[in-house]
């Protein structure tokens, strides 16, 4: 009996818990185009979705060419779930791009990296 | 001879399925999960509950011996972003063969991170532990605790290679500990030796959280996952008595070893281990570790979570 209370009482806690999803440091979850991906053709924008609730006046992301060359965007904005999007200026040529993001959480703990991603010839 | 043995299995059994302390860690880009071998090298508000062990021993004759279950617990507090204290307990254990059960002794530890260097994802930590004697079951009950106490040196490192510049390197990290355990009694009433013990262990990570963050976008089931392999090893270093024929050695070094897997949430990590004995005075079969840890920083980052004094969490953070 006590064993299958325990148990019960874990699970419960363990239901719970598995409903809430995010960290307290954002890390990047999701990008269009995808972190390390190859892809077809230039998007239109870059999308970068995070773990948790950011503040957009402490959060950014910019892109460079394989090279190092600056890729011309606009303002990075956050949009609804959590989302960083950066207009790109003009459709992206095919090669490899590096981005990189920073944010800062809502609850003020400080994240940032890097990615790569590939528009193929 | 057989309550011997038994007595001997029975000690190797619980000496591996004791879990040790549990947090969980961000050092820069790199998240430590609190690994069930050895505890991460770092200091958070954290509690563990439960933390679920399952081993059988074998007798030196090759016998199976004792099978023990138990469910343990800790709670960790900061005092400071670097420095915490934690209480716990190898909990209640159920054990079978003979038929035994009870409480073991509170544990208590401080814990100093002394070194972080977040861009290398690399840190460096120091604790002292106590395990006090007789606050566990009494000395009357079928598995009564040790009634005595035990003062532990600890050392503990952690280090991520996101700063390599190979792609494929980037999401493994590696953590490992080091404790040195002195047992304020040597010599029991009954004659019996109680040894000082040098516990070792390591972890071998590979972070698919942050492959899929840094490196290669992952499908949803896969990025929180943290596969890794793990083992703890004790060697009695002193005061481990005389070899007794057809029992397990006092000099023998026992351990466990395998893979584990473990979850991460935003309040909590789940975490599983096959414990595979390095040797028959280590157990007879495949065990099980598994642990819920339940991360307070996250779930009352404003009281609960956060340090008495200082900033919460700075220097772990990467401006």
């Amino acid at each position: 009996m006590k064993h299958a209370s325990l148990l019960i009482a874990a699970t419960g806690l363990a239901s719970f818990l598995v409903s809430t999803q995010a960290f307290a440091h954002a890390f990047l979850n999701h990008a269009e185009p995808g972190v390390g991906t190859i892809v077809n053709a230039s998007p239109p924008e870059l999308q970068l979705t995070f773990t948790e609730d950011i503040v957009a006046a402490f959060s950014g992301a910019s892109a460079v060419t394989a090279g190092g060359a600056p890729v011309p965007t606009g303002k990075a904005v956050v949009g609804p779930a959590n989302t960083l999007h950066l207009r790109l200026a003009h459709a992206l040529k095919p090669g490899t791009y590096v981005v990189s993001w920073h944010v800062v959480s809502v609850d003020t703990h400080h994240t940032q990296g890097t990615y790569k991603f590939t528009i193929a010839p | 001879m057989i309550r011997h043995f038994t007595c001997a299995s029975a000690a190797a059994a619980l000496l591996l399925a004791a879990n040790p302390l549990y947090a969980h860690t961000i050092v820069g880009n790199r998240v430590f999960p609190a690994t069930l071998t050895i505890d991460d090298p770092g200091v958070n508000d954290e509690l563990a509950l439960p933390a679920f062990s399952y081993l059988q021993a074998a007798n030196p004759d090759g016998t199976p011996g004792t099978t023990s279950y138990s469910l343990a617990w800790e709670y960790a507090k900061t005092i400071t972003p670097d420095f915490g204290i934690s209480i716990g307990s190898d909990g209640y254990t159920w054990q079978r063969n003979p038929q035994a059960e009870g409480w073991s002794n509170i544990e208590t530890e401080a814990k100093f991170a002394f070194y972080q260097d977040p861009g290398h994802e690399f840190i460096m930590s120091a604790a002292v532990s106590a395990e006090i004697g007789n606050t566990g079951s009494p000395q009357s009950a079928s598995l009564p605790s040790d009634p005595f106490s035990t003062i532990t040196p600890k050392f503990f490192i952690g280090k991520g290679f996101g700063d390599a510049s190979a792609d494929w390197a980037r999401p493994f990290a590696v953590t490992g500990e080091v404790d040195y355990s002195i047992p304020t009694v040597t010599i029991n009433s009954d004659g019996s030796y109680n040894p000082t013990m040098l516990t070792y262990g390591a972890s071998l990570q590979y972070s698919l959280l942050y492959e899929n963050s840094f490196v290669h976008q992952l499908p949803d089931v896969f990025n929180r996952l943290i596969p890794a392999f793990e083992g703890i090893f004790s060697t009695p270093v002193a005061n481990q008595g005389p070899v007794i024929p057809g029992e397990f050695s006092p000099y023998e070094t026992t351990g466990v070893v395998g893979p584990s897997l473990y979850y991460i949430g935003q309040y909590f990590e789940i975490g599983v281990m096959a414990q595979v004995p390095i040797n028959r005075a280590s157990g007879d079969h495949v065990g099980a570790l598994a642990v819920l840890d339940i991360f307070l920083d996250d779930v009352a980052p404003t009281s609960l979570g956060k340090p008495l004094f200082g900033a919460p969490l700075s220097p772990l953070a990467r401006y």
